[in-house]
């Protein structure tokens, strides 16, 4: 029977197109209410600005005012180190802990507990800890090491620690996941073949976690990017921590002007994508296949 | 065939012990360069315990182990020099089948333009000529494990150590890479310490065989010898010896012994190889040592012809002959195999040599 006598269900189910695909529907509809509509309503909204200005108005604006423009270093300041640093501190701990360890699950639970907290526990902690007459303060004046309190809060650093705080437990459960799948057998044979611990690490252990280490950084960076509640509550949001989220809450609440806050939204999407897109062509040129060496 | 990198390996007293749970015990073993010697043994009874030590990935608990004199115990594993393989192959994912085998020349800052052909040859040597640019995932299980063999004597090891290489191969590929191993030992002439469960596969590639049982060395000599006299019960059963029956001695002296086996009331005639004279015995008896008697010569379990009168259970067609099953006066089963067509409950008379029944003491 040639190519074409075939039936043509027959020749798309080969290609994997037949009705099972329908069960996509659901969740390519929720995707679509949830994901596609708001983006492309607002960036719709987003050219239509107030004031009959030209369409890319707002994004001119947006600009041209350093007041606004600034948010974005402000933010990418922020979430970059904390992005670098909260996945930093993983990769030692995953490392350390992707064998048999003893009370894994305990050490496991206090690490990732932060997680649960939320944002404002954290940062009603870090004010009462941190803060100018927090604990933390009131023992170093204690000891005689300072004079006056330390400023610890609303400012980068509070920002900074309740970020690390917050997100620090995810990286770990990312990287700590990703590493425990890596044949333990790879490092020991890489001993057998002359290779001192540290080159164990940085030739075989390390480039077979950075698949992991990848994705947990771009969420730790995603997700820092978005910060909002704690750079209004241990930042400073009218000064050095008036993240983009702010400048867009500000434009929708306080000023009503929907389409520059829908502006202000592309900007952050577009530049969270550029910075997630430059980390997985990174990604793409680096390994990504099984983590074990063979058969198991 | 070459020379060997080492003139002797010496195991003096080697323990390694877990909290309270004894690993291995007092393990002693002399090597001599060339040879290659098996450890064989069930799953936790040390073997492995005893390589990973040898390879530096185990801390002893306490003895000495020295080549040529010079004492190696102390030195990590990447300081000593030994070549291993692993029964999952452990080759490096990420990297190409040609950086796998250079791993270790790179490791040892062997100079870039000694490295390509050193790899090239490894390569050949186990006939993977031109792979240096596949991916361990892209090589099916025979492969990967002969690249793993070429990453580990590419370095010209004094000594290799294989953790059951062939244990996760399908038994075509494993009796291949078999013979393939012993190739490789005779044409480089490498020291090797192999672990085994498999007794066919220590049988047919070692000089030696160390026989263990919960970490203790129950026998140690070459394949013909532990194969025709087993230490004991369990190297017997071990060794193929599928029958082990309880019975109790009668009568004996001058290496023969008379039994009479625990419940039957049937004597028989055998080897004496238990090292006292205790009275409660195990007859150990290969399948293939039982012929049935042809029917009408069949005295009724007498000890002049050493017979036992039974009746057939289970009869297994293999090609050229049955195994089979069969249960022997007081419920006891004994395995045969023969060439004669028996049937299930067809009553039989099998007879065994009084050279081929060994008799060990039972508590040993």
């Amino acid at each position: 029977m040639s190519e074409h006598a075939r039936p043509l269900r027959e020749r798309l189910a080969e290609r994997g197109i037949d009705r099972v695909l329908w069960l996509v529907l659901p969740a390519a509809a929720l995707l679509g209410m949830l994901f596609v509509y708001p983006f492309v309503y607002g960036l719709g909204l987003s050219v239509q600005p107030n004031e009959g200005a030209p369409v890319i108005g707002n994004y001119v604006r947006f600009f041209s005012d350093d007041f606004e423009r600034s948010t974005i270093w402000k933010t990418l300041v922020l979430a970059i180190p904390a992005a670098v640093v909260n996945v930093g501190i993983s990769i030692p701990i995953a490392y350390k802990m992707r064998g048999p360890v003893r009370n894994k699950r305990l050490i496991t639970t206090l690490l990732v507990m932060p997680a649960t907290l939320g944002t404002v526990l954290v940062a009603e902690g870090l004010i009462r800890y941190f803060g100018p007459i927090g604990w933390f303060n009131q023992f170093l004046m204690a000891i005689g090491l300072i004079d006056g309190p330390l400023r610890l809060t609303h400012n980068y650093v509070g920002v900074m620690a309740s970020l690390i705080i917050t997100g620090f437990p995810l990286s770990l459960l990312l990287v700590l996941g990703h590493a425990s799948g890596i044949d333990p057998d790879l490092e020991r044979a890489a001993a057998t073949l002359g290779a001192g611990p540290s080159e164990r690490f940085r030739r075989v252990v390390l480039p077979l976690m950075l698949p992991g280490i990848t994705i947990a950084f771009i969420l730790a960076f995603v997700a820092a990017f978005s910060v909002f509640p704690s750079a209004v509550m241990v930042g400073n949001p009218a000064g050095e921590t008036r993240v983009i989220s702010i400048a867009a809450y500000q434009a929708a609440f306080e000023r009503f002007d929907y389409p520059m806050a829908s502006a202000i939204a592309m900007i952050m999407a577009a530049v969270q994508f550029a910075i997630v897109a430059f980390v997985f062509l990174l990604r793409g040129r680096l390994y990504r296949g099984s983590t074990s060496g063979g058969k198991g | 065939m070459p020379q060997p990198q080492l003139e002797r390996l010496a195991i003096e007293d080697v323990s390694k012990v877990y909290g309270d749970h004894i690993a291995l015990r007092d393990f002693s073993l002399d090597v001599a360069g060339g040879e290659f010697v098996a450890l064989l043994g069930p799953s936790g009874c040390g073997k492995s315990t005893m390589l990973n030590c040898l390879a530096g990935l185990l801390p002893l608990t306490s003895g000495r182990i020295s080549i040529d004199g010079e004492r190696i115990d102390p030195l990590p594993p990447e300081r000593r020099r030994f070549g291993m393989v692993f029964q999952n192959y452990a080759l490096f994912p990420h990297l190409s089948i040609g950086r796998n085998v250079a791993f270790g020349l790179e490791s040892q800052r062997v100079p870039k333009a000694e490295i390509g052909p050193r790899v090239a040859r490894a390569l050949h040597q186990v006939r993977l000529d031109g792979l240096e640019d596949r991916y361990p995932a892209q090589l099916s299980g025979g492969q990967q494990q002969r690249v793993a063999m070429a990453r580990a004597i590419v370095l010209e090891p004094r000594l290799i150590l294989m953790d059951e290489p062939l244990s996760n191969l399908d038994a075509q590929l494993r009796t291949e890479l078999r013979t393939e191993l012993r190739r490789l030992h005779q044409d480089l002439g490498l020291t090797t310490i192999y672990v085994t469960h498999d007794q066919s596969e220590a049988l047919s590639l070692a000089d030696r065989l160390v026989v263990l049982r919960n970490g203790r060395q129950l026998q140690i000599g070459t394949p013909a010898t532990v194969y025709a006299e087993p230490a004991d019960a369990f190297v017997a059963a071990f060794m193929g010896y599928r029958n082990l029956i309880p019975a109790r001695r009668r009568s004996g002296g001058n290496g023969e012994v008379v039994v009479e086996l625990a419940d039957g009331g049937v004597s028989l005639r055998g080897v004496d190889r238990s090292a006292s004279t205790g009275e409660q015995v195990v007859v150990a008896v290969r399948p293939s040592d039982f012929a049935v008697v042809p029917p009408g010569e069949a005295g009724d379990s007498s000890t002049a012809d050493n017979s036992i009168t039974c009746v057939v259970r289970v009869v297994e067609y293999q090609g050229e002959e049955n195994a089979v099953e069969a249960e022997a006066p007081g419920g006891l089963r004994l395995h045969f195999r023969t060439t004669e067509r028996v049937a299930p409950e067809e009553r039989v008379a099998i007879h065994v040599d009084a050279s081929r029944l060994l008799v060990f003491g039972a508590d040993e």
